[in-house]
């Protein structure tokens, strides 16, 4: 066998040595390595693969033989379902990073019906496709052996269970940690942070604190393992215990900025209704049809899904994790598949992370995007965060190839309450500035006033 | 039931304290620490698993039992309707 055409290797599956992810002409390819070839067929001639995607728990692909292999030690190559946007843990809202867990551990038990087993837990095995959390690791499975512990229990704990504990218990904000600690937050870590009372609560006494402690006490110790057997009502208590403890962990959203924006904004009815009409619009005029689109300040979504209800892939972002949490109930509740929420500060957007900053991508190396929506948001790029123009409409040239912008003037009422709490130093905030800043990057196709406001909607091109 | 609640977690927490007794034998990964808790928690959470499991089988016998011979209100129940 010949390795095959010019291909890159994605930085983030090195770390296995079951198989690496690769993209060739676009496309996305898994090689599972011959080490892991009897653990791959197990997987798909034992029933488990066929029930695992029948129940939309894990990826699907086909199999594509060794012509796309990229080294001599291929055993397979598989063509997973393609993900349209790679998405993190520390851009998650609580309740996706609470799917993701609750979907991980009714993956470990399915999988124990058919004698196999997790052998990692990690977040990033996870992400949100169609609308739902879908296990991506077809490499994560090996075969059990009765007696034997689970080797993926403590990857759960800091990927799952110490985020969710902490968002649930101190602060919603503190996935974040998830960005510091690329495998996970340390338990001792969150043992520290997590308020006493939580001692009282049984999964997280034994889970985060008591784990944490056994894990500071042999941290340097040597133990007999051989002869230490977790039987399988032991390994199925086990994880029970912690579906009981994730799913006990809630949070609801509230007293944020932004989460209730739409009732506090100074839009009148016909204004909404007309902006979502020139979005609409808008996105028509594109060609060809955006395949994707980011919705940057997207809030609670509600322009999002104009762009996703025309069957356009739709990341809906916003720095407010309870807008990002509500976003997310309601493309769920609405059973939607193309709006992705996500938890993004513009200002301090994901930067690569892991080994050589490559494991995991930056929002930049995740795009660009067909096109992006910048609805209500360029006042608070250059006021708020003292964004001159020019920098600001550099970055959207980065990120995407057309750009439908609005324009907040000075007299806006919002504006003026920006300004309310700061001295007015900005006085090249004006639309001719912006129009002339925005210009030596895009082309501006159109501009349309929006009914009862002094505001203006862009839509421009690279 | 808080009391009681609290209580046992209490009781869980010291014996689980107890039950590290310094091993020496083979060494282990970082995650040393971690093996060793979950053998231990396993163990417990199995055994409250599988009560949950059977508790249906549980209750029924216990109910069996209970409405057999035994006493409801302070007063004696015959067993005619089993003869």
């Amino acid at each position: 066998m010949m390795p095959s055409r010019q291909h890159t290797e994605i930085p983030g599956s090195f770390r296995d040595p079951s198989g690496v992810v690769f993209l060739q002409d676009g496309v996305v390819y898994r090689q599972i390595n011959q080490a892991y070839g009897e653990e791959y067929d197990r997987l798909m001639t034992s029933g488990l693969y066929e029930r695992l995607v029948q129940d939309g728990l894990l990826i699907p692909h086909t199999e594509e033989g060794l012509r796309h292999a990229i080294s001599q030690n291929a055993y397979q190559v598989i063509r997973p379902e393609q993900v349209p946007f790679v998405s993190y843990p520390y851009e998650w809202c609580f309740s996706q990073i609470k799917d993701a867990a609750l979907l991980t551990l009714e993956i470990q038990v399915k999988a124990l019906d058919f004698d196999m087993s997790l052998k990692d837990c990690s977040a990033y095995n996870v992400q949100f496709v169609k609308g739902k959390p879908v296990f991506i690791d077809t490499l994560s499975f090996e075969r059990y052996r009765e007696g034997q512990p689970w080797v993926a229990y403590r990857q759960f704990c800091q990927h799952f269970l110490a985020p969710l504990a902490l968002m649930s218990h101190v602060d919603v904000r503190l996935h974040q940690l998830l960005r510091v600690y690329v495998d996970g937050i340390p338990l001792d870590l969150a043992s520290r942070l997590l308020p006493g009372r939580t001692r009282t609560n049984f999964g997280l006494l034994s889970h985060v604190h008591l784990h944490a402690k056994a894990q500071t006490r042999f941290a340097d110790e040597s133990v007999s393992s051989r002869s230490r057997k977790v039987r399988r009502m032991a390994f199925l208590g086990l994880v029970d215990s912690l579906r009981s403890a994730v799913d006990k962990l809630v949070w609801k959203p509230g007293g944020t900025e932004w989460h209730n924006y739409y009732d506090i904004s100074n839009y009148s009815d016909v204004a909404v209704e007309h902006k979502k009409h020139l979005v609409a619009q808008m996105l028509g005029e594109i060609t060809p049809t955006p395949a994707s689109v980011w919705d940057l300040g997207a809030n609670v979504g509600l322009y999002s899904r104009i762009a996703g209800g025309m069957g356009i892939p739709t990341v809906s972002f916003d720095i407010d994790p309870a807008a990002v949490e509500k976003n997310y109930l309601e493309s769920v509740a609405q059973a939607e598949t193309n709006v992705l929420p996500l938890v993004l500060d513009l200002t301090n957007p994901s930067p690569g992370i892991g080994w050589e900053n490559k494991e995991r991508a930056s929002l930049l190396d995740r795009g660009p995007a067909d096109a992006v929506l910048a609805l209500a948001l360029i006042h608070h790029l250059a006021i708020s965060n003292n964004l001159p123009f020019r920098k600001v409409a550099r970055f959207f040239s980065r990120v995407c190839r057309a750009l439908i912008i609005e324009f907040v003037p000075k007299s806006d009422s919002q504006v003026q309450k920006l300004l309310s709490s700061r001295e007015d130093i900005f006085a090249e905030y004006n639309q001719t500035n912006f129009e002339a800043a925005f210009s030596e990057f895009f082309t501006i196709q159109s501009r349309e006033p929006i009914t009862d406001t002094d505001r203006g909607l862009y839509l421009m091109t690279r | 039931m808080l009391l009681k609640r609290l209580l046992i977690t209490c009781l869980l927490v010291v014996s689980l304290y107890l039950a590290f007794p310094p091993f020496a034998y083979a060494y282990l990964d970082p995650g040393t620490g971690s093996y060793v808790f979950q053998l231990l928690i396993a163990g417990l959470v199995g055994l409250g698993f599988l009560i949950k499991v059977y508790w249906s089988r549980i209750k029924l016998f216990l109910t069996r039992l209970f409405s057999k011979g035994g006493t409801v209100d302070g007063q004696v129940h015959g067993d005619d309707e089993d003869k």
